[in-house]
């Protein structure tokens, strides 16, 4: 039998403060919400940060309680973009910034 | 961001496209769309000329809405940004607040407002959040802002504009 690859999504975040706390803020809000099991089935996972900007990565079955948790994460931060792909991302955000 | 139309507080500058947020309607007719906001529930001559009303906690101002008897049509907004703060059970206890809310809102004719409540560009909420945070209130997003739209339009087409 195939065992196949879980789909997987990619967020372009803004946030406040340094990414390692970020990024723990938010996994500390979805285990708070949604419970540890969630939390490890979401598989969220710090791919990129520059400055004020992170990319993350999650499963895409749990990404409605990513982005729930996003937005009720102490530290601030915004979701800029959701993609399939890391390139395709990575476009489209710096798409937006030039029209910005 | 997935966002069409946003509300803000008056300032100096007046921009294209933005709904402003007002405590009291201007005493002449205005050049830019707006509504009016208050978080006042007991003050009925407040509340009355308000297009929306601020809920910080829905649980403690249900009663108090229920006596004043809301007119038809008026807005009750919760904002996110203070729920930041709270911790686990707050934000769940918020989230069984909108539910109730919605129910309220659909027996009373009342619209529902979920809004950021930003002070800062990081306090911002984007469209897909607020879809997810929707349909975690069982709330379908497509039906909640078409409700939204034409609820805005309802409003500012009573406002006497330049």
């Amino acid at each position: 039998m195939l065992k196949r690859r879980p789909k997987r999504r990619y967020i372009s975040i803004l946030h406040a403060g340094q990414p390692s706390d970020a990024i723990n803020m938010m996994i500390k809000r979805h285990m708070e919400l949604f419970g540890c099991i969630s939390t490890e089935r979401a598989a969220i996972r710090l791919m990129q940060s520059e400055n004020n900007r992170m990319i993350i990565r999650c499963k895409l079955e749990q990404l409605d309680s990513v982005l729930i948790s996003i937005a009720f994460s102490e530290l601030p931060a915004i979701t800029m973009g959701i993609s399939g792909s890391i390139h395709r991302l990575q476009k489209s955000i710096s798409n937006s910034l030039v029209y910005c | 961001m997935g966002i069409s139309k946003i509300g803000t507080p008056l300032e100096d500058a007046i921009c294209e496209g933005i709904i402003y947020r007002l405590k009291s309607a201007p005493a002449g007719p205005v050049k830019y769309p707006y509504l009016i906001v208050s978080d006042n529930i007991e003050n009925s001559n407040m509340s009355d000329h308000a297009d929306i009303i601020t809920i910080s906690s829905f649980r403690r101002a249900k009663e108090r809405l229920r006596k004043r008897k809301i007119r038809n049509g008026i807005g009750l907004e919760m904002m996110i940004t203070p729920i930041r703060k709270l911790d686990g059970i707050g934000v769940a206890k918020w989230f069984e607040d909108i539910r109730d809310l919605r129910l309220f809102c659909h027996s009373t004719h009342c619209q529902l407002i979920l809004s950021s409540g930003a002070n800062s560009i990081y306090e911002m909420v984007s469209g897909r959040c607020f879809d997810a945070i929707l349909r975690n209130c069982d709330i379908e997003p497509d039906k909640h802002w078409h409700g939204m739209e034409k609820w805005i339009e309802e409003c500012l087409s009573k406002r006497v504009s330049v």
